[in-house]
């Protein structure tokens, strides 16, 4: 059974499960951006959390089921038709065998997670089938889909009780970011006043954008002097670097594993998945909490969402 | 050195800061036996690890740490790791770089060729990109800059230089690296469960092919 990709878009890769445990040997994390949204589109089809699914970057694909099964759309809000027909996100949907699916761009948001039950069959590599673009590994031949590729998968379910994701659980993303940070370790490399303007200051996203990181735009730092390198030190998702131009980086789950440029912040790990659904323009606005904040901040959000979802993807 | 520290990178990954290299080394392997790290990641002069922020939390992660740097011994043994000999090919399309830099260091490029083999390596660290290896011991001779623009993809095997650094490329990647040759042997193995050859604290040769 197969789904085929007539408009591939921008960039749509196959993701599936972050890897976990091989930092030390360098290999990034890599997965889905936006973990939190392939989650709920995965759960919505009774599927494991990191069943194989696509993530979509703005939008504006076309694809064409051969086989009856259902589908299910999370993250960045599009127009999305099934022959033409208005459908809608967070709900399981079944299609039939000949039906169009079109997503267009998104309103706000980089990224759409399209989960189908069951998930794609893609091989595992280094534990995962998630595409990393850089070493051009995982996925359909480590690259992004392109026109006329066919994707295979077996439905789990013949008669899935429809159902949608519970409203409190639901936070479709929205032009302007805002992420909760923490100090981390070099956050004295900034000066007094910019360890200050840093939050009161929103950023701008810049237009290069990838899985490895955001760009950040907005009044340069301020560094003490002699601030700039360090001996290559690890870095995770979530780290924001600030090189000695002053603009600071957001790195995604493509991130290196090491760096050497100063560590000011990281964002917590209750609002990572954002990291994922930031886009070029987007208004980023950097808001302090202690590190006690965030431990409870994660341990609401932890108990808030497994009400719905399983452990393993709670914070991710 | 400053004694050893430990600070916070986040609500849920830790840093020990102020290590040797040989004490980044030993901790690493040492924390990578326990299942409490999500993640264990050696730098050059620092260990850190990731934990899940809700079951572990940081008090705990902290006390496991301590106890691990409080076990680390001030010179810690060099693990035994097998050397390896790596057959290379230098310049050509295998080392596109290797002209330019030649010209740049004020050397025959025999001569480069001859100094970058001439030395045996460390592996210092693997870092940055999938199985990267930092290689330490070159000729000072031949202390090299980044490229001003990084290639967008290098093959599997290439051999850089930058800083007093060599670096190996196991898989294909991008890279900022001035290269000038190829190791003509895999260095992964997508199938296994330990896919990367390069262990920190193995000693290198190139040896041409």
């Amino acid at each position: 059974m197969s789904l085929r990709i007539t408009r591939a878009g921008l960039q749509t890769t196959v993701q599936a499960a972050p890897r976990q445990g091989r930092r030390g040997q360098g290999m990034p994390t890599s997965g889905p951006a936006d973990a939190l949204s392939m989650a709920l589109a995965n759960r919505l089809l009774d599927n494991p959390p990191w069943a194989p699914s696509l993530e979509i970057t703005l939008g504006v694909v076309t694809l064409v089921f051969d086989q009856p099964t259902q589908i299910a759309l999370t993250g960045a809000v599009c127009d999305f038709t099934i022959n033409n027909q208005p459908r809608e996100f967070h709900r399981s949907l079944q299609v039939q065998p000949k039906d169009k699916i079109t997503l267009g761009a998104p309103r706000s948001g980089m990224r759409t997670y399209l989960a189908v039950s069951g998930g794609f069959h893609v091989a595992e590599t280094l534990g995962s089938a998630s595409t990393y673009l850089p070493a051009g590994l995982g996925g359909i031949e480590g690259r992004a889909l392109q026109d006329g590729d066919e994707l295979t998968f077996k439905p789990r379910h013949n008669d899935l009780v429809p159902c949608e994701t519970p409203p409190d659980i639901r936070r479709d993303p929205g032009a302007d970011v805002i992420l909760r940070v923490v100090p981390s370790v070099e956050f004295k490399a900034l000066s007094s006043r910019s360890r200050k303007t840093v939050f009161t200051n929103a950023f701008t996203a810049a237009r290069q954008i990838d899985r490895m990181g955001i760009r950040m735009k907005g009044p340069p730092l301020d560094m003490w002097p002699g601030s700039g390198q360090l001996a290559s030190s690890a870095v995770f998702p979530g780290t924001i670097q600030c090189p000695e131009g002053g603009e600071p980086i957001i790195l995604g789950p493509d991130a290196q594993t090491t760096g050497g440029y100063p560590r000011i912040l990281s964002v917590i790990a209750a609002d990572r998945h954002l990291i994922g659904q930031v886009r070029p323009g987007s208004t980023i606005q950097l808001i302090y909490q202690t590190l006690e904040q965030a431990e409870k901040t994660n341990r609401q959000r932890a108990a808030h969402l497994a009400t719905w979802l399983p452990q393993e993807a709670l914070l991710r | 050195m400053a004694d050893p520290s430990i600070e916070t990178l986040a609500e849920d990954s830790l840093l020990v800061a102020g290590l040797t290299l040989g004490q980044a080394q030993a901790l690493a392997s040492e924390l990578e036996a326990s299942a409490a790290w999500s993640e264990v990641v050696q730098g050059l002069d620092s260990v850190a690890v990731s934990f899940d922020p809700v079951r572990i939390g940081r008090s705990s992660a902290h006390t496991g740490l301590a106890e691990a740097l409080q076990a680390l011994p001030e010179h810690p043994p060099t693990t035994d790791h097998p050397s390896l000999e790596l057959p290379i090919r230098y310049g050509g399309p295998d080392g596109p770089d290797l002209e330019r830099l030649s010209e740049q260091l004020a050397m025959e490029p025999a001569e480069l060729i001859a100094r970058h083999q001439s030395t045996s390596y460390k592996v210092d660290l693997i870092g940055f990109m999938p199985g990267f290896a930092y290689l330490s011991g070159l000729d000072p001779r031949l202390k090299a800059d980044r490229l001003p623009t990084p290639r967008y993809r290098l093959p599997a095997g290439s051999v850089g230089i930058s800083g007093l650094f060599s670096g190996l490329y196991p898989l294909d990647s991008p890279g900022g690296w001035p290269i000038i040759g190829r190791v003509q042997t895999a260095l992964w193995d997508p199938t296994s469960a330990d896919p990367f050859v390069l262990k920190a604290g193995m000693t290198i040769r190139f040896v041409s092919s």
